[in-house]
């Protein structure tokens, strides 16, 4: 998928929609390691931004490793979507070398709002000095980019029936 | 070791669960299935959909829940090895892993404490500068977010 291309648009609510997916990387003995994480959808790049904390490298380290990735987005809580469908993302995932802050690298920007904008007031901490000088590793991040090579979505979340596949 | 009691009451909580494992091309996979603990036969036997057709893989299964602005966050994950037997699929467990939503005060304190280290190693292990994080910044990206 490079560029611009239309999806189905029960499959592009759920990329603007949901808060989390479930993100899986490979543990060096190919168990596929899934937690779940915040995904921006750049439709615009036709791929996904992830990030993750220096502080928690593991998933950085499997995907130097290995490429191979996957995202569930199956948790509709926080969506306002009524009755939606949920999706797999299967692809590639590349991890920036660089460690940035804010927006030191093009899209970092872009990941905090949507972040930011999805939080609640109830776990900022960047209003507490003392707590986000302890806190500031949290904010430094390598950048995880993923490009699909395959999308499979289910509507209505009905994982009994066969999934429909998106032709990228 | 499993601690079978403990994995069964906080399962419970939820209605599924997320089954990952290698498909037939390699590649991560994950739906979602219902999966029953069975301490007594020490595995968790799990319902997939006829198209799931896989012989045995590594696997991982992802409990996990969030509020509407992503409070409240609780996930927790059990690495294993799944297998076909008959007309079932059986999952059986090695590691259990906590993620948020467990241990109280003390245990995330050390939680952030041990991040912090490892970030500080990160940053010591690829002749990195600490960053500055400009809070003013996060707080104005906040603002236009309200």
């Amino acid at each position: 998928m490079h560029g611009v291309r239309t999806l189905p648009t029960e499959v592009e609510q759920v990329f603007q929609h949901f808060l989390t997916c479930e993100f899986s990387t490979l543990a060096r003995d190919g168990t596929p390691i899934t937690w779940p994480m915040v995904a921006v959808y750049r439709p615009q790049e036709g791929d996904f931004l992830l990030t993750t904390s220096i502080g928690f490298v593991r998933k950085a380290s499997n995907l130097r490793r290995d490429m191979r990735v996957s995202m569930l987005f199956s948790e509709a809580t926080g969506s306002s979507l009524n009755n939606p469908s949920a999706v797999l993302v299967q692809g590639q995932a590349s991890v920036s070398d660089e460690v940035a802050v804010l927006d030191e690298i093009d899209g970092l920007r872009e990941y905090w709002r949507a972040t930011l904008g999805r939080l609640s007031s109830s776990v900022q901490v960047s209003d507490i000095p003392f707590i986000r000088d302890w806190m500031d590793w949290y904010y430094m991040r390598l950048l995880i980019t993923v490009r699909p090579t395959r999308m499979l979505w289910w509507p209505g979340r009905d994982f009994g029936a066969v999934p429909r596949e998106v032709m990228l | 070791m499993i601690d079978w009691e403990l994995l069964a009451r906080e399962a419970a909580e939820f209605r599924t669960a997320v089954l990952s494992f290698q498909d037939v091309d390699g590649m991560p996979f994950s739906l979602r299935c219902q999966a029953r603990i069975q301490p007594d036969k020490a595995c968790i036997e799990l319902s997939l959909p006829a198209y799931i057709v896989i012989e045995s893989s590594p696997a991982s299964l992802l409990w996990h829940r969030h509020d509407e602005r992503l409070g409240q966050q609780k996930n927790f994950i059990v690495r294993g090895h799944l297998h076909q037997q008959q007309d079932q699929y059986i999952f059986d467990p090695l590691k259990l892993i906590y993620g948020a939503g467990f241990g109280g005060l003390m245990s995330t304190i050390k939680a952030m404490q041990k991040a912090r280290a490892d970030a500080d190693a990160y940053l010591a292990r690829h002749q990195l500068e600490r960053p500055v994080v400009d809070w003013e910044a996060f707080k104005r990206l906040r603002s236009e977010n309200r």
